[in-house]
Parts: structure tokens; C-alpha cells; sequence
């Protein structure tokens, strides 16, 4: 039943490509001038430094420009709070790769639609600790240093909020650290420098091996909604069916299924309404200057 | 005499010094500052594209994070450059996005390959901005070349002035060791001139250690050499002028052509000429033959026997009359021409005294041999005297005597006793008569021939001389042999018999008489103590041999040693008897 589902809205995905390649067809004179003036700009939480994220995500950036034969550029910003910002300020970025909790807030205060999100039922984030540390349980991190990627990011939140039902004050009970990335929260307490991290899962499961071998994880969050690829409300719609269409076919494309495996994503999945109203509590607790 | 100042020693090693000098010091100077001038270029090269793959490699981040401030912040940071005339990031549409300093008109330059390539006095750079293989932008710089040829023109000049500087000592340097050099150069030069006008009191100052000052001792050495060799050379000359001119051989010097070059005063006593008239002249003239002319330029093996015998020729005085002269010839080689060096001694007395000698040799031969020929047939009469007569005599003793004995054997014995002792006594005296005559004359020589004798003699000396070993070998007709032959033959078998018997203590003795091809060959070997050649006082015997030998124009030789034994070798022809 599953597998007739997925094949029947793929079979609508494309007809809503073709219908809407007519459409922006019709459209034309608009989306060029969209694309003509500037390139389409594809921005990236920095969830990693820029060398990682360039390498990353570029083969996804290059894949849809060649496919939508569109100009993509990457852009990223110094950090968490810094994108938000520039994703509030009219709409900075054509397309947007975020975080869950970000969206919402962009969704509901920028005016951005999702466009695709991780074909995953979600993801979550864990609490790991070197593999010889003495940390069996998160009462354990009472009087403690927990590595986080900073207070806005969701594995943070998602954590804070797993420690204040375990019965522990996060601000009070251990002292969070902020990392500028995931990967630094996680070579903080693998070297020693705290004693655990707060990373999230997908982003431990990928790190090298001698790495994720040497830590041990001791809790694991919630889940929440995978990350999901918005768009921009001002870019004509033919363009964000081509790219929505070109997204979801990705598994069935050879070069598209070389890009899925680098990224260790099984494929995209449409984004059912309203479904990032999950990660709205998560969102309230943002608050940028 | 002077010297002409183009070719001064003292000027043209002065001058070769310091143009040598000028030379590798502008070669130097040029090395050097090419050496500087790339190595500052290189310097603002690794400068500049040190700074510029820095700013590439960390501004990519801030590109992509839209973060300008913070990129323009870093680069006011990382670029404190004197040299660093702008700079400027580019974003991916090539616009601008940080930028600072003096910025290049033209929009982009493009990089310049090296500084020392540069053509407007800045070196423009740039770079590509990477991330991941992703353009992110591009970095442009410039570098003012301004410092670098400050840099550059300063080593130049300080090297300008260090070097004409070094060329300013060098030539003082070079002025005062050349003077002081030539200076004691030209005393010597002076010195060897005066050397060579023959004064040898001449002295340098030997001042110094240094090779001059060695030059110098050495000059004066070979100098002191020079004199003393020159004195000796004078008085030898002196010497050998006085014996030519006192000599009483005549004394001559003359070229390869035989042209005479010089004379002693005896010349003219030996030949008549002159000695001046003699200079320039063929040898030829003072010879009797022409032919006789090449006596006076052997060839080089002649040459090398006048080294160790004189030749004797036929001279032609001036009056036209010849005279015996033994010739004496040297020959040196002057540069490679040879001369010659002839002495000539008047050999008429010397000559006039042998041949009376040989005169008197011949007319002693002759007696000799003919009072052998006398004694033989004295010898042969005398035994032929001897048996005719004596032994008749002695033959009519003997039968009388035995007749008596035989007669008075019964009748008185006394008589028959007496009778006896004759018998004895005349048969006794008939042996001594009979040996006197083979001595005197061997009968058997007369009747059987020269082997038959010679065996005859053997067998008596073998009788006599039992405990020595002696064999007799022949080959060839000797029966029609003369008498001279004969006679001559068997005396020296008996001499050299008598004498092996006497001196030799042999042990063994050969005799070898053949005859082959007109030719007698007569050998008596034996292994006795020998004698000494060279040792004169050689008997009677032997000289007897020889003159017997002599007159039938045989050889006879003798080859003895102490303890080799003794050979006597005999030869006669006998062409001459017939």
C-alpha cells in the first residue's frame, strides 16, 4: 500500500511538473527575469563550517542548477542567529535549507513555503560521552561540561528540554558550552575539553569512525521533523514546481542517487500541512536580536 | 740601453695587473648585482604570493558567509605590507566587495609573471577564492616594485664604490710592487749586459729572499761560474796553443767539406806549405794519391777506429816528394756540423827502421831453416856413418867373440868366459849404436814412410811410459809425402812427446795426423797441467816447431791453459811442395 501511494503522488509530481512546465512556460517572461537579474541563492543554516558545508551540499546545489538549467549559488552565514536574521530581512535567500524550528519561524514570519523535506520520519539528538567516561545516565551530568552547538541550535533545544523532564536544570545543575558547530561540540568532550556533547544523531552517525567509535551514547531526544528545503514566495511558481519536481525525482535519477548517498538521505518527500506546526514550541524559544 | 716604454716589463705588468683587475671587478660587480636583483624579486615574489594564497585560502568562508565587515576586518589584519600598493576581493560576479589602496585603472589587471617582468612599477597579482573546488571569488593585490629598486639601486651603488675603491689599491698596490720588482729586474739586466761585454767583476744585491732576490744570487753564482769557467777555458787554450806550436807533429782542423780550417806551424816543417796558405784548402793537397783522401773523412765506423788505432798514409809535400805519415783523426759535432781533428806524424825513420827489421828477421829465417836442413842431413850421415861402419865393426866383434867362446867352451874356460863378456859387451854397444841412430835418423822413416815412424816413436815412448794413455789416429796418403814434410812432421811429434814426457803429467794423449784437401793436419791434445800463454820464456822446443813450420808455410798454434791440458794444431799445404 505504501509503495502505491509513493507511486501515485509521484505520478501526480509529475504531472503537476509538466502541467506547471506549461504554466511556466506561459510564465516565462517573470521567472527569467527572476533568474536573468540574479541567481537563484540557496541558503544554508551553517550547521557546519563552510569547508564541510560547500563540500556537502555543492553536489545538491550543482545537481539542481544543472538539471533546472537555473543559476544556484550557495550562501551561508557566519552563524545560527545571523541567518535567521537574513532570512527575515525580505527574503534573502530563494531557496533555504534549515533547521526544523528555524522554518516554522520563516514559514510563518517570512512568508517562505516548504518546498521538500528529508524523505525521514524525523530526526533527534543524543547526549555522548567519551566511551571510558564514568557518565552511565544524564543524572550523571549534574556539576558537568556539556558541549552544545549553541543555544539556538535544535539539538540544544531538544536536549535542554530532555534534561528538564529528566528532572535537571540545565542552567543550573551542569554548564552548556557553545561550539560553533556540531562537530566541534562533539571534538570538545572526545579530547576531553567537556565531559559530554549534545549533537545531533544524524551528524554523529556520520562523523569518521575512530571518532564515532570512541563515544558512547548515553540519551537520546525526541524526535522532530526532518530538515526541510523552503523557498521563497516571490519566485514564480513554475520555477518552484521545476525545482520541487527535480527534488522529488532525485532517487530516480542515477547522478540524483549519487547525490542522495553522499548526503546519506534516502530522497525528499512533499511536506504535508502544517507539518512543521509539530516543532512550534521549539520555535517560541528562539529569540534574536 | 733603453728600453722602449712599450716594452717595459715594468709597464706592461703594471698595466696588465689593472686591467685583469678592472675586468673581474665589473664582472664581479655585475654578478653581484644580477645575484641581488633576483634575489629581491624573488624575495617580493614569495612576499606577494605568500600574502595573496593566504588571503585566497581564509577569504573564502567569509564570501560565503556574506560577511564582508568581518572579511575587511581580517584583511586590514594579515596585510601590513610596505609594497602592498591595493587590494581587493572580488565576489563571484566580479564586483568588488573589500577593497583598499591605490586601485589599478585598468579593470582587472592581468598577473604579472615575475617582478623583474613588470612594466608600470607595480606587480599586479590575483588569485581565484576556493572552497571545495567552488569559486567563491577572487583576490587582486599589487605590490610597489619602488622598494625593491631602492633596495637594488643601493647595492649598486655600494658595490659601484667598493669596487673602484679595490681598483684604486689595487693599482697603488700593483704601481709599488711592479716598480719595486722591475727596479731589481733592471739591475739584473744591467748586470747581464755588462756580463756579456765581459766583465765578470759584476755583483748584484742579493737584498732579498723573494724569487728576485734568489734570481739574483743565482746570477751571481753563474756569473762567479762563468769567470772561472772562462778562466780555465783561456788557459786551456793557451795550453793547446803551445803544443800546437811547439808539437813536431803536424796538427790540423778541417770540416766536412775536408776545407782546412786550421794549421799548426809543424805542418809547414812536414810538408812545406805555409800555414796560412793551408786555410781554406782541400786535405787533398797534402796527400800522394787522391784516393788516399778519404782517410781524412771517414765515414762513422772509420772514425770509430781512428779512435783506437792511427791509419798510416802516403803524404805529398810541397816540393812534390812523399813521405810515410801516421794519421791520427777525431771528430767532434759544433750544431750539428762535424769537425775534424787530424794529427799527423812523419813516420820515414820509423818506417826505414822496420823494414831493416824485417831484413834481418828473414836473413835469421833463412839461416835457420838452413841449418835444419843441415843438421838433418848432418843427422841422417852420422847414422848412416854409424850403422855402415860402427855397426859392421861391432856385427864382426860379436861373431869373432862367439866364435872364441864356442871354440875355448872346453878347452879354457877362462877364454870362453872371456870370449862371453864380449859377446855381452858388443851386443850391449850395438843397442847404444842402434838408438843413437834412430834418434839421429830413424830408418824406418826412409823406408816405410811418416805413419810407420810415428808409430815406431809411439811405441817406444808407450814402452817407456807405460802408465799414460796414448792413441794415434790417421786418416789419408802419406806415402808420397817429401822430406821436408817428414822430417819436419816426426821432429815435432818427438819434441811434443818429449815435452808431454817432461812438464805435462798427462794421463792420456791424442795424436791426429790426416790429410784432406792438399792439406796435412797434425794434432797432439793432452790432459796435462797445461801452460801459460801470455807467460814469455816459452823453450827452444817450441821455437824450433814454429821455423820448422814457418819454412814449409804452414801454421802451427798452440791452445793451452793452466790445468786444461795442452793442443798443438799443425797445418801445412801441400800445393807449395808441389
Amino acid at each position: 500500500m505504501i509503495f502505491n501511494a509513493r507511486l501515485i503522488a509521484r505520478v501526480f509530481i509529475l504531472c503537476l511538473f509538466f502541467f506547471c512546465g506549461n504554466a511556466s512556460a506561459d510564465t516565462l517572461p517573470t521567472s527569467q527575469s527572476v533568474t536573468e537579474q540574479h541567481p537563484l541563492v540557496f541558503g544554508f543554516l551553517p550547521i557546519l563550517n563552510t569547508e564541510r558545508l560547500v563540500t556537502r551540499f555543492a553536489p545538491l546545489v550543482d545537481y539542481l542548477s544543472q538539471r533546472s538549467h537555473l543559476d544556484i549559488r550557495m550562501e551561508t552565514a557566519p552563524d545560527f542567529p545571523a541567518f535567521i536574521k537574513r532570512t527575515q530581512q525580505g527574503q534573502r535567500y530563494d531557496l533555504l535549507f534549515t533547521a526544523p524550528h528555524f522554518f516554522y519561524l520563516a514559514e510563518h514570519e517570512s512568508g517562505y513555503r516548504a518546498l521538500v523535506r528529508v524523505a525521514s520520519p524525523g530526526m533527534n539528538a543524543v547526549v555522548v560521552v567519551p566511551i571510558n567516561s564514568n557518565i552511565q545516565t544524564l543524572s550523571d551530568l549534574r556539576g558537568q561540561l556539556l558541549a552544545t552547538t549553541g543555544p539556538l541550535a535544535l539539538s540544544t533545544l531538544l536536549i535542554r528540554d530532555l534534561l528538564i523532564r529528566s528532572g535537571l536544570d540545565p542552567d543550573r545543575d551542569m554548564q552548556l558550552v557553545s561550539t560553533p558547530s556540531h562537530i566541534a561540540a562533539l571534538l570538545s568532550s572526545q579530547q576531553g575539553t567537556t565531559h559530554a556533547s549534545a549533537v545531533m544523531l544524524p551528524v554523529f552517525s556520520h562523523v569518521r569512525p575512530e571518532i564515532r567509535d570512541s563515544m558512547r551514547i548515553v540519551a537520546e531526544t525526541s524526535m522532530a521533523p526532518h530538515i526541510p528545503i523552503g523557498i521563497a514566495s516571490r519566485v514564480p511558481a513554475g520555477i518552484r514546481l521545476q525545482l520541487q519536481a527535480i527534488l522529488l525525482a532525485m532517487p530516480d535519477d542515477l547522478d540524483g542517487r549519487a547525490v542522495l548517498q553522499q548526503l546519506d538521505w534516502p530522497g525528499f518527500a512533499m511536506v504535508a500541512d502544517h507539518e512543521y506546526d509539530s516543532v512550534r514550541w521549539l520555535a517560541e524559544q528562539v529569540k534574536v536580536e | 740601453m733603453a728600453v722602449s716604454p712599450f716594452k717595459s716589463l715594468r709597464v706592461r705588468l703594471i698595466t696588465s695587473v689593472v686591467i685583469i683587475e678592472i675586468v673581474m671587478l665589473s664582472l664581479l660587480v655585475w654578478s653581484n648585482l644580477s645575484v641581488i636583483r633576483q634575489a629581491y624579486a624573488d624575495r617580493l615574489w614569495d612576499t606577494a604570493s605568500g600574502l595573496l594564497e593566504q588571503v585566497a585560502s581564509t577569504s573564502g568562508g567569509y564570501l560565503l558567509e556574506v560577511d564582508y565587515a568581518s572579511l575587511e576586518e581580517y584583511l586590514r589584519n594579515v596585510t601590513h605590507q610596505d609594497e602592498l600598493t591595493y587590494l581587493m576581493v572580488l565576489d563571484r560576479d566580479q564586483q568588488p566587495v573589500v577593497k583598499f589602496g591605490d586601485l589599478p585603472k585598468v579593470f582587472w589587471p592581468e598577473s604579472d609573471l615575475h617582478p623583474l617582468a613588470v612594466n608600470d612599477d607595480v606587480l599586479d597579482l590575483s588569485r581565484d577564492i576556493l572552497i571545495g573546488n567552488k569559486i567563491m571569488g577572487s583576490v587582486h593585490a599589487g605590490f610597489s616594485l619602488a622598494h625593491m629598486q631602492y633596495a637594488i639601486n643601493s647595492a649598486r651603488v655600494r658595490s659601484i664604490v667598493i669596487a673602484v675603491t679595490e681598483i684604486v689599491l689595487t693599482i697603488f698596490v700593483t704601481v709599488f710592487i711592479g716598480v719595486h720588482l722591475t727596479r731589481r729586474l733592471g739591475q739584473l739586466a744591467t748586470a747581464a749586459q755588462q756580463v756579456g761585454s765581459g766583465d765578470y767583476a759584476v755583483s748584484v744585491p742579493e737584498e732579498a729572499g723573494d724569487e728576485v732576490g734568489m734570481t739574483a744570487m743565482a746570477f751571481n753564482r753563474m756569473v762567479r761560474e762563468v769567470s772561472q769557467r772562462t778562466r780555465r777555458l783561456e788557459e786551456a787554450l793557451a795550453r793547446e796553443r803551445v803544443i800546437e806550436e811547439t808539437s813536431i807533429d803536424g796538427m790540423l782542423t778541417y770540416d766536412a767539406n775536408m776545407q782546412i780550417i786550421s794549421a799548426n806551424p809543424a805542418m809547414q816543417q812536414l810538408f812545406g806549405y805555409d800555414a796560412d796558405f793551408l786555410l781554406g784548402k782541400k786535405t787533398t793537397l797534402l796527400l800522394a794519391a787522391a784516393t788516399e783522401c778519404e782517410n781524412l773523412q771517414p765515414s762513422e765506423d772509420v772514425w770509430t777506429r781512428a779512435m783506437v788505432r792511427s791509419m798510416e798514409i802516403t803524404g805529398r809535400r810541397q816540393d812534390g816528394s812523399c813521405f810515410p805519415l801516421e794519421l791520427y783523426i777525431g771528430r767532434v759535432t759544433l750544431d750539428g756540423e762535424s769537425l775534424f781533428a787530424a794529427t799527423l806524424h812523419d813516420i820515414t825513420e820509423r818506417k826505414q827502421a822496420e823494414r831493416e827489421c824485417r831484413n834481418l828477421l828473414e836473413g835469421n829465417r833463412f839461416l835457420i831453416h838452413k841449418s835444419l836442413v843441415v843438421q838433418e842431413e848432418e843427422r841422417r850421415h852420422l847414422a848412416q856413418e854409424l850403422h855402415d861402419e860402427l855397426g859392421q865393426c861391432m856385427t864382426a866383434i860379436q861373431a869373432d867373440a862367439e866364435n872364441i867362446h864356442a871354440l875355448s867352451k872346453h878347452s879354457s874356460p877362462r877364454i870362453s868366459s872371456s870370449a862371453n863378456a864380449i859377446v855381452t859387451v858388443s851386443t850391449r854397444m850395438y843397442g847404444v849404436v842402434h838408438s843413437m841412430m834412430q834418434r839421429l835418423r830413424p830408418s824406418v822413416l826412409d823406408n816405410f814412410g811418416l805413419v810407420a815412424a810415428v808409430e815406431e816413436e809411439l811405441d817406444t815412448w808407450k814402452a817407456r811410459y807405460a802408465d799414460i794413455e796414448c792413441r794415434f789416429e790417421k786418416s789419408g796418403d802419406f806415402q808420397q809425402l817429401g822430406e821436408q814434410i817428414n822430417i819436419s812432421l816426426y821432429r815435432i811429434v818427438q819434441e811434443s812427446l818429449t815435452n808431454i814426457a817432461k812438464h805435462a803429467a798427462a794421463t792420456q794423449v791424442t795424436l791426429v795426423l790426416l790429410r784432406a784437401h792438399d792439406m796435412i793436419h797434425l794434432n797432439i791434445e793432452d790432459n796435462g797441467r797445461g801452460m801459460a800463454m801470455d807467460k814469455p820464456g816459452r823453450g827452444l822446443g817450441l821455437m824450433g816447431m814454429r821455423e820448422r813450420i814457418k819454412a814449409l808455410h804452414g801454421s802451427l798454434s798452440i791452445d793451452s791453459e793452466i790445468g786444461q791440458g795442452t793442443s798443438i794444431n799443425v797445418t801445412i799445404p801441400l800445393a807449395w811442395e808441389n
